[in-house]
C-alpha cells in the first residue's frame, strides 16, 4: 500500500469547498464502495484507503477542480 | 453442415444461433444487461417464431445475466410451452439458477448444468468455442460489480425503500440457506423494520425490538456483527430466543448497517438450517450491508426530502454507467477492475472530461453504429 499525504486530501477538500457530504456524493457516484464516514476518515488521516480508494476520492475532488478551472491538482497514486 | 447465422451488434456481446432438426441453440457470449436485453430478446423471439419444438439457451458464455435475462427466459418458456414446447436453459450461474428456483421458472424450464453434458452433444453446440465460461460466482469483488448494476433502476417515488427491498431480494437470492432476510434502521430512537422478504421475518425483527434482545437490536446498537448459529444452544437473548425457535428460526446472522453517524441498522439473515451460515456467508453479508449502508449515507447526506430521490437515482444511474464501462475495458483489455478504473481515469484526465462523461461514451461505443471510441 502506498503512502498517501492524507492530510493533504483533506486540504484539498476544503480547497476545492467541498463539504464531507459533497465529496461522499461525488465518490459515491463514481462507484466507490467505502461509506461516507470511512470517506472522511480517509480525508483526516484516520483510516488508510488502498490506491484504488484512494484515488477515486483525488478523482471526486479534482473534477470538482476542473468545474472551477484548475487541471486535476491533487496528485493520483500512479502519478510520478 | 447446419445453418448458423452470428450476430455482432454489441461489442464484447454475441448470439449465435444453430439450428439441429427441430432444436436450436441460441448461445450467448458476453453480459446479459439492460444494454443488451433488447437484442438477445430480439433472437430469442425471432427463433420462437419459427416454432421449433425445443430452444436451449446456452448461457456458458455469459459473465452476467441481470433481470432482464431472467425476463427473456420467462416470456421465451411461456410461448414455448403454449405450443406445446420446451426450453432448456444451458450452464447458467448458480445465481441465475437460484433466481430460477425463487421465481419458480426451474418448474417450466428445464436446466443443463455441466459441461460435460454440452461436449456429450457436441455438434449441437453453436458456432464459437467457449472455453472456461466466466460463472457469476459469489466472489465478494464480483458480487459488488453485479450488485452496482442491479442496484440501477428507474426514479421513482419510493427510490429509498424500493433500493433496500431489492437489497433483501438480492441477499435472499445469493445466501443460499436464508430463508429470510430484512433491514432494520433506528428511526427516532426505535427500530424498525424497513425491508423484509416476507411476513416471518418482520415478525422476527418484532419480536427482538419487543423484547430488545436479539442480534439484530445488538448489531444496531454496537456496530459489530452478531452470529447466533444454533438458537437451541443460544443463551444471550434469553427472551427472545423461544419466539424464534416457535417460528422455525435455527440460526441469525446479524451485520450492522454502518453510516456517518455510526450504526444505523442492521440486515438480517435467519435461517431454518442449524449453522446455516459459513464464513463466505458473513462476507457476503458484509457486502450487502455495505450496499444498503452506502445508500443510507447517501440519503443521509445533503439531499432534501424532495430532491433525495431523483439524486439517488441518478447517482446510481451514473455508477451503473461507470461499471458497464469498467466491465467493457475490462473484457476489451483484459484487466482487473481496478486496473480498468485507473485506465478509465487516466482518459478522463487526459481528455479533460468527466469520468461520467467518458463512462457513458465507452458504453456508447458498444452501440454499431458507434465511431470508435
Amino acid at each position: 500500500m502506498a503512502e498517501h499525504a492524507t492530510d493533504a486530501l483533506d486540504r484539498a477538500r476544503m480547497d476545492a469547498k467541498l463539504t464531507h457530504g459533497d465529496l461522499f456524493l461525488r465518490y459515491f457516484e463514481l462507484g466507490g464502495m467505502s461509506s461516507a464516514l470511512q470517506v472522511e476518515a480517509f480525508c483526516y488521516g484516520a483510516l488508510e484507503p488502498n490506491d484504488h480508494d484512494h484515488d477515486v476520492v483525488v478523482h471526486a475532488i479534482n473534477e470538482r477542480f476542473s468545474e472551477m478551472g484548475q487541471n486535476h491538482p491533487v496528485p493520483y497514486s500512479d502519478d510520478s | 453442415m447446419t445453418a448458423t447465422s452470428k450476430l455482432e451488434p454489441l461489442v464484447g456481446f454475441e448470439v449465435a444461433v444453430r439450428y439441429v432438426g427441430e432444436r436450436v441453440v441460441v448461445a450467448v457470449r458476453g453480459e446479459v444487461d439492460f444494454e443488451t436485453v433488447p437484442h438477445l430478446s430480439g433472437v430469442v423471439n425471432a427463433v420462437i417464431d419459427r416454432r421449433p419444438s425445443t430452444v436451449v439457451l446456452d448461457l456458458g458464455g455469459a459473465s452476467f445475466v441481470g433481470a432482464g435475462g431472467l425476463g427473456i427466459i420467462a416470456t421465451g418458456a411461456g410461448r414455448l410451452v403454449s405450443d406445446g414446447g420446451q426450453m432448456v436453459v444451458r450452464r447458467p450461474s448458480r445465481l441465475l439458477r437460484r433466481m430460477m428456483q425463487i421465481t419458480g421458472l426451474s418448474k417450466v424450464v428445464s436446466i443443463e448444468r455441466s459441461a460435460e453434458i454440452v461436449r456429450h452433444l457436441g455438434g449441437e453446440q453453436a458456432s464459437f468455442d467457449i472455453e472456461a465460461p466466466v460463472v457469476a460466482t459469489v466472489e465478494s469483488a464480483v458480487l459488488s460489480y453485479q450488485l452496482r448494476k442491479m442496484m440501477a433502476f428507474p426514479a421513482d417515488t419510493d427510490v429509498l425503500d424500493g433500493a433496500l427491498r431489492l437489497v433483501v431480494a438480492l441477499a435472499q437470492l445469493v445466501v443460499q440457506r436464508a430463508d429470510g432476510v430484512s433491514i432494520s434502521l433506528s428511526r427516532h430512537g426505535r427500530l424498525v423494520t424497513v425491508a423484509a422478504t416476507d411476513q416471518t421475518v418482520s415478525s422476527m425483527d418484532a419480536g427482538q425490538y419487543e423484547s430488545g434482545q436479539g442480534p439484530c437490536v445488538d448489531a444496531a446498537a454496537n456496530g459489530r456483527w452478531f452470529y447466533a448459529e444454533s438458537l437451541s444452544e443460544e443463551s444471550r437473548w434469553p427472551d427472545f430466543t423461544p419466539k424464534a425457535l416457535d417460528l422455525g428460526i435455527n440460526a441469525i446472522l446479524s451485520t450492522p448497517l454502518l453510516t456517518q453517524d455510526g450504526p444505523v441498522g442492521a440486515i438480517n439473515m435467519y435461517s431454518r438450517t442449524i449453522e446455516a451460515f459459513a464464513d463466505r456467508d458473513h462476507e457476503i453479508a458484509s457486502t450487502f450491508a455495505t450496499e444498503a449502508s452506502l445508500i443510507l449515507s447517501y440519503a443521509g447526506v445533503g439531499a432534501s426530502e424532495d430532491d433525495l430521490a431523483a439524486r439517488l437515482a441518478e447517482s446510481l444511474r451514473v455508477r451503473e454507467v461507470i461499471a458497464l464501462a469498467q466491465g467493457i475495458v475490462m473484457a476489451r483489455e483484459t484487466l482487473n477492475a481496478e486496473e480498468a478504473y485507473a485506465t478509465l481515469r487516466r482518459f478522463a484526465v487526459s481528455q479533460d472530461r468527466t469520468f461520467a462523461e467518458l463512462a457513458a461514451d465507452v458504453v456508447a461505443s458498444t452501440r454499431p453504429q458507434a465511431q470508435g471510441e
